[in-house]
């Protein structure tokens, strides 16, 4: 767009640089059934709580066929996971006033597990599991979306709201918190296959 | 080498948390494992994250519940915005 001097117009040139979004040619249901295994059980380490991830994502769900016209259709998993995110903050906001009944967990008693006998990869995973659900929320979400959802380091930034070197900043204290608690169980059981030629 | 105890070299960790997730190309892939190969705490360190990633991925299907979420389907159709 040019003025009546035939001299580029600012808002001309910004369109240069504005990136067009995809078309939507995504179909809700389609998306949203396929993610739902993923959103249940990211629900399920932030609240810690079956029931409670359930709600969770059954709001998440409302809100995301609510807010469906207006997605771009980039990265549909991260979208519904940042909804997600923010039901579970808005909700915190919520409870934050109520008196909070700390449960008694086998922590509070601290019973020594005789991690010897869970020296095999699935017993060593639910034991990691356990200590994924205590860490710090930051952390959590960086482990929970990149380690067990497999979900790349932008498309978790992009869910969390972060930049990208925040999140694998966030992973790795996440990383480093786990295997210090797991000192001795993730190490010297077999050669890494990443070794493998060298 | 680190003076902590299981600890890798400074320089060290973030490249190895990237070689454990595959981010690595190139020279610093082929910097990354070749320390590895001939520091034995940074060898460790990397077989321990890559042991701990794999062991949680074994487990994440476990973490669902079908009951659950055969509900949340139901709850996914009524919320279409088409419906």
């Amino acid at each position: 767009m040019h003025d009546a001097n035939g001299i580029e117009t600012w808002h001309s040139r910004m369109n240069l640089f504005r990136r067009e979004a995809p078309r939507q040619t995504l179909d809700f249901e389609q998306v949203v059934l396929a993610e739902l295994p993923v959103l249940y059980r990211v629900a399920k380490h932030i609240t810690g709580d079956p029931s409670v991830a359930e709600d969770l994502v059954a709001q998440t769900l409302l809100d995301a066929g609510r807010g469906w016209p207006g997605f771009d259709g980039r990265y549909p998993r991260s979208w519904l996971i940042m909804i997600l995110k923010n039901n579970y903050k808005k909700g915190l906001r919520h409870s934050a006033a109520r008196p909070q009944v700390e449960p008694l967990t086998e922590d509070r008693f601290c019973i020594k597990r005789d991690l010897v006998e869970d020296l095999n990869m699935k017993a060593v995973g639910v034991r990691l599991m356990e200590e994924v659900n205590k860490l710090p929320e930051e952390f959590k979400m960086a482990v929970v979306l990149c380690d067990i959802e497999e979900m790349s380091y932008q498309e978790a930034a992009h869910a969390v709201g972060v930049p990208t070197g925040t999140i694998r900043s966030r992973l790795y204290r996440g990383r480093r918190l786990l295997r210090r608690k797991l000192a001795g169980l993730v190490e010297d059981v077999e050669e890494p296959r990443s070794m493998e030629g060298y | 080498m680190r003076g902590h105890e299981n600890q890798p070299c400074r320089h060290m960790e973030g490249l190895l948390h990237r070689a454990a997730d595959r981010k690595l190309r190139g020279f610093a892939k082929w910097y990354a494992f070749a320390h590895a190969a001939r520091c034995p705490k940074c060898r460790q360190f990397l077989r321990s994250i890559e042991l701990m990633v794999h062991s949680l991925r074994l487990v994440r299907e476990e973490a669902n519940d079908t009951a659950a979420l055969a509900r949340l389907e139901k709850v996914a159709l009524e919320s279409s915005p088409g419906q």
